[in-house]
């Protein structure tokens, strides 16, 4: 076992994967109400979310074998079995020499989601005014006002107007 | 108040994420694979195929052997007994390579240690 892995613990990768998947989903759940386009988008990330979330469970299959621990690992990133010795020993004996390639994917996946987030940091400017996500979503002039409209001349950006 | 997000960076994380996808199935397809027995790789039907015939070919090449034995040991005998010399005793070792077609094909290595007279053939 490769001292790094002792001292810091390889499998919360994947926990902190799963964490900035869940980032993600509630970013855009809170926004997804004012357009069909931030619709589109939600379910584009949730579906990828969805393959992640079947690709470590067959993944940890092979070491947990308890579908009900699995399900518990992948609804909570900070379960305590991503820190534990015992269950990267039982994933290194599973995955044999592939065990660093699958981490170093579950790393790429990890960082992409961290990419997703920043790409949604605009909507934080609308939770910074202070303003009750209620209001966003119940609030009927605010859904009649609200615009979106897509720019495609020089960079196909989507821009969501709020009223 | 104007949001906006680069909807070509958006496509291209999703690209990236598929790919990752693609490069874990595959990673955990192989490891599936390679932890698998030997056995196990071909289907029940394969294995009483192969069974069956390799069952013909093994009562066939030890119906071979038993005739090419049977064939070297009177052919030793007839030598010793017809021959006039005296009785030799001695130890041969055969080692049989077979392969199975419309008859049964050897190769074969014969070692012989203690050749010679009764009396000279060391006791074990």
């Amino acid at each position: 076992m490769e001292p790094v892995s002792l001292a810091f613990g390889v499998l919360p990768v994947i926990g902190g994967a799963i964490k900035g998947w869940q980032i993600v989903h509630k970013k855009l759940k809170v926004f997804r109400h004012y357009s069909r386009e931030l619709q589109r988008v939600q379910k584009q990330i949730d579906r990828q979310s969805h393959f992640f979330r079947n690709e470590i469970h067959l993944l940890l299959k092979p070491a947990v074998q308890d579908v009900s621990i699995i399900e518990s690992m992948l609804r909570d990133p900070e379960h305590a079995l991503w820190k534990s010795d015992e269950f990267e020993a039982a994933m290194r004996a599973s995955l044999g020499k592939n065990y660093d390639a699958c981490l170093d994917v579950i790393q790429e996946v990890g960082s992409t989601t961290e990419r997703f987030q920043e790409l949604f940091e605009c909507f934080e400017s609308l939770t910074a005014q202070k303003r009750p996500v209620g209001q966003f979503q119940t609030s009927a002039s605010s859904r009649i006002a609200y615009l979106i409209r897509t720019s495609r001349v020089a960079k196909p950006y989507v821009v969501c107007v709020i009223g | 108040m104007k949001v906006s997000y680069d909807e070509t960076k958006l496509k291209g994380y999703i690209q990236d994420i598929r790919d990752s996808f693609d490069d874990l199935r595959n990673l955990r397809a192989q490891t599936s694979e390679m932890n698998k027995p030997w056995a196990s790789l071909a289907t029940k039907t394969d294995l009483k195929k192969r069974g069956t015939r390799e069952y013909d070919q093994l009562f066939a090449i030890r119906q071979a052997s038993t005739s090419f034995h049977e064939a070297l040991g009177l052919a030793w005998s007839e030598t010793a007994t017809h021959g006039g010399a005296r009785e030799v005793r001695h130890t041969v070792r055969l080692f049989l390579d077979t392969q199975v077609e419309d008859d049964v094909y050897m190769n074969v290595v014969i070692s012989c240690f203690g050749h010679g007279p009764d009396d000279s053939f060391p006791e074990e």
